[in-house]
């Protein structure tokens, strides 16, 4: 790229890092693939009925799903189609069981399904199982996971640290570490949608009964199983619409098939294109005792692959996780600023303000992008930034009480209407709607096991006697991608010194085109003057230098500073132009 | 579709990255597929693939806009490899506040705008690559380019916290 700009704008490089770190992300081998065939069947679909509308390939997608969704997931899912066909139920065969004997089992059946049951889809094309959604009939909850939301696996962290927790408002999946739990995943409950999930004989012919759409065929025991089959009742105009409207075809008959010693519902088939075919859409399975951890939600294939070989790797990374696990708590109040540099530019210009802040056990962060408008900047008091916070949201919030952690973006209503700053962390609590978790790890940045490339090494430092310096190398290519520009591996050097934590020193990521030429190099030098010492064993710098070079465009530092203020009160002046602090010269050695 | 077969991990990439949503991306890979399979002018694109990839730009896009109006964007910072700050929590949430604001910025813009910066800036495409997909000079490309970032940064800047949510 010979006319790669200079980026003599700051801002170039700002939003070439964001725009960078995009690039860099890419899903999983797996995700892609799936992605991919599901594509292609939706487009053999689209060739084969020449309907080639995008929304008919996403109906297509869904459109086997219709007819159980109906029945599983009644409220909300799908709109109604109009189907008004009479219903004729035909109980009187010679199998249907009686009334006495219908209720009895359901009796019996419901004892059975006070608890979890799982129900899975499968794709009626395909035949591969796609989706479970698990419920608790008892306690009225559910949890749907298509599978590729979240799994361990795709966390890199310890499976057997997962938590589940059954809350009376939903359903919480955690990651525990030490003596810290972090939220992941917090479904609300919806009891209305499970309200009227037919899973037993008398549920599901209420339901077909009520639904006034199809015939019951018969009804017939055998071994082991209790069969009914069921047909539409009347293929009107609106039902060959809907089967038009429906790539994949409108099923004109279903299944249902039943435990005959339980009396629940088991599996369910329905019709394909043919109407003499019918293939499995749905099965379900039942626990009776409650899911304890993550890992009875998830396939029993998932296994976390420890890659790290190297016995110093591992100790090392081990070494992190344990202190960063250990805490999270501030001993004082700190401000990150991060503007009134001459090199950064405009998406700077209004200033960025970090509050850090503890009162009564709890930790909190708020962040402003426009901290131009406090008064006094770029030197605003304690107080005046304390004052800002009563009158203007922060756009970034961030509390921790040492256990859990929350954080949220973006402005609220509720926080202008905090009565005042007496309530500094509670009033976050309190006022503010706090949605999201912290992340619970920083070594998984540093040791990503889900990255099969990734092989860490440790090798002692030439320059320190206390250096050691973890090396990752990660070789992702992007099979189609053109040319010479984008980037296919990663070299990270990590330097830590071993007395101070592990504390990291000078921090390398070099990326590499397919032919191996230097793309990009980032380097963050760590001061060692000064830190910031936490409740737990973490030592933070208070000045950093992060200079990113590429041989495409100039090299641009960026200085950065952390500022402790143990002690400090209120009206206190606490601010210091980071410019006056650095050199402008670009040191090779990280700041003693 | 040959092209599904050649740079279909590309172009799901694509998706994947501006919706951070693998369940999005999922299911926007399809339509995309089936929009270029009826689409004369993808049959008939000198550059088939740079076609599939502004296609594919614009539906994620789309889909991010219609997202910002309703509320929050969900999304995971998983797999990115970042550098230049401290990798506690909070600086990764940051990172994922400034990505979620360039890409509900993005799907702020106009197409073109679009184009030229997802372009230049994910693709890395030189200016003469750029003027060719919008029909312009290498100079024409460039002038309209760094009017896009201009205008991308006003969108970040007046971007209200709240379509910033994720």
């Amino acid at each position: 790229m010979s006319d790669r700009p200079s980026h003599s704008q700051p801002d170039d490089r700002e939003l070439r890092d964001t725009f960078g770190r995009l690039s860099a992300m890419q899903p999983d081998e797996s995700t892609s693939q799936q992605a991919l065939d599901l594509a292609r069947q939706a487009l053999e679909r689209s060739e084969q009925t020449n309907t080639a509308q995008p929304s008919a390939s996403r109906d297509a997608k869904r459109a086997p799903h219709f007819w159980f969704w109906r029945i599983a997931m009644p409220v909300g899912l799908l709109t109604t189609t109009a189907l008004v066909v009479a219903f004729l139920f035909t109980s009187a065969t010679p199998q249907a069981a009686s009334a006495a004997e219908i209720l009895q089992r359901a009796a019996k059946a419901r004892a059975a399904f006070e608890g979890w049951y799982a129900l899975e889809l499968c794709h009626p094309e395909t035949g591969v199982w796609h989706q479970v959604q698990r419920a608790n009939t008892a306690a009225g909850k559910w949890l749907e996971r298509d599978g590729g939301e979240f799994s361990p696996a795709e966390t890199g962290l310890n499976s057997t640290d997962w938590v589940y927790k059954d809350r009376p408002e939903g359903i919480v999946i955690q990651y525990r570490a030490a003596t810290r739990t972090a939220t992941l995943l917090d479904y609300e409950a919806d009891p209305g949608s499970l309200a009227d999930i037919p899973l037993d004989e008398e549920q599901l012919l209420a339901w077909i009964d009520s639904e006034g759409t199809y015939t019951t065929q018969y009804t017939r025991k055998d071994s082991g199983k209790i069969v009914i089959d069921v047909r539409i009742s009347e293929v009107s105009e609106d039902v060959e619409q809907a089967r038009t409207d429906d790539t994949s075809g409108y099923p004109y008959r279903g299944r249902f098939e039943l435990d005959a010693e339980s009396g629940l519902l088991k599996e369910v088939w329905i019709q394909q294109r043919r109407e003499d075919e019918l293939v499995p859409y749905a099965r379900v399975s039942y626990h009776t005792e409650p899911i304890d951890t993550w890992q009875d939600l998830v396939d029993d294939t998932i296994e976390i692959d420890d890659r790290r070989a190297d016995p110093q790797a591992r100790e090392l990374i081990d070494a992190l996780r344990a202190v960063w696990r250990d805490g999270l708590g501030f001993d004082t109040g700190v401000v990150v600023e991060r503007t009134g540099h001459p090199i950064r530019g405009t998406l700077n210009e209004k200033g960025r303000v970090t509050l850090y802040a503890e009162r009564e056990g709890m930790i909190a962060k708020f962040k402003w992008t426009r901290g131009r408008e406090i008064p006094g900047w770029p030197e605003p008091t304690l107080e005046a930034v304390v004052s800002h916070l009563d009158q203007h949201a922060p756009e970034v919030v961030f509390v921790s009480d040492g256990q859990d952690a929350w954080w949220r973006w973006g402005e609220d209503e509720a926080w202008n209407q905090r009565p005042s700053d007496s309530a500094l962390i509670s009033g976050v609590l309190d006022g503010a709607r706090l949605i999201g978790q912290i992340w619970p790890s920083l070594s998984d940045v540093y040791y990503d096991p889900t990255n099969r490339g990734v092989q860490p090494t440790v090798e002692r430092d030439p320059k320190r006697s206390n250096g050691v310096i973890l090396k990752t190398i990660s070789m992702t290519r992007w099979e189609g991608t053109p040319a010479d520009a984008l980037v296919v591996g990663t070299k990270r050097n990590i330097t830590f010194l071993e007395d101070l934590g592990p504390y990291p020193l000078v921090n390398t990521i070099e990326r590499y085109d397919k032919d191996g030429e230097l793309w990009s190099r980032q380097t963050t030098r760590f001061g060692l003057g000064d830190m910031v010492m936490y409740r737990h064993p973490v030592r933070v710098p208070l000045y950093w230098k992060y200079t990113w070079e590429s041989p495409r465009s100039d090299t641009l530092p960026e200085f950065n500073h952390l500022m402790p203020h143990p002690g400090k009160q209120i009206d206190a002046k606490w601010f210091t132009d980071p410019t006056t602090r650095w050199p402008q010269q670009d040191p090779e050695e990280p700041i003693e | 579709m040959a092209l599904l077969d050649a740079d279909g991990k590309l172009l799901h990439a694509r998706l994947w990255r501006l919706t951070q949503r693998a369940d999005v991306a999922e299911e926007l890979m399809q339509d995309l597929v089936i929009k270029l399979a009826a689409s004369d002018s993808f049959a008939q694109a000198d550059r088939p693939l740079a076609f599939a990839l502004r296609s594919a730009t614009n539906l994620a896009l789309d889909w991010r806009r219609k997202q910002v109006r309703r509320g929050p964007v969900a999304s995971w910072s998983d797999g990115a490899e970042v550098a230049g700050e401290p990798d506690e929590p909070s600086a990764r949430l940051e990172r994922d506040e400034e990505l979620t604001q360039l890409l509900d910025a993005l799907a702020q813009m106009k197409p073109t705008d679009r184009v030229v910066l997802t372009m230049r800036y994910l693709e890395d495409a030189d200016y003469d690559m750029v003027g060719q997909a919008i029909g312009k000079t290498a100079d024409q490309a460039r002038g309209l380019c760094s009017k896009a970032v201009g205008r991308l940064r006003k969108h970040i800047d007046k971007q209200t916290p709240a379509e910033a949510k994720s």
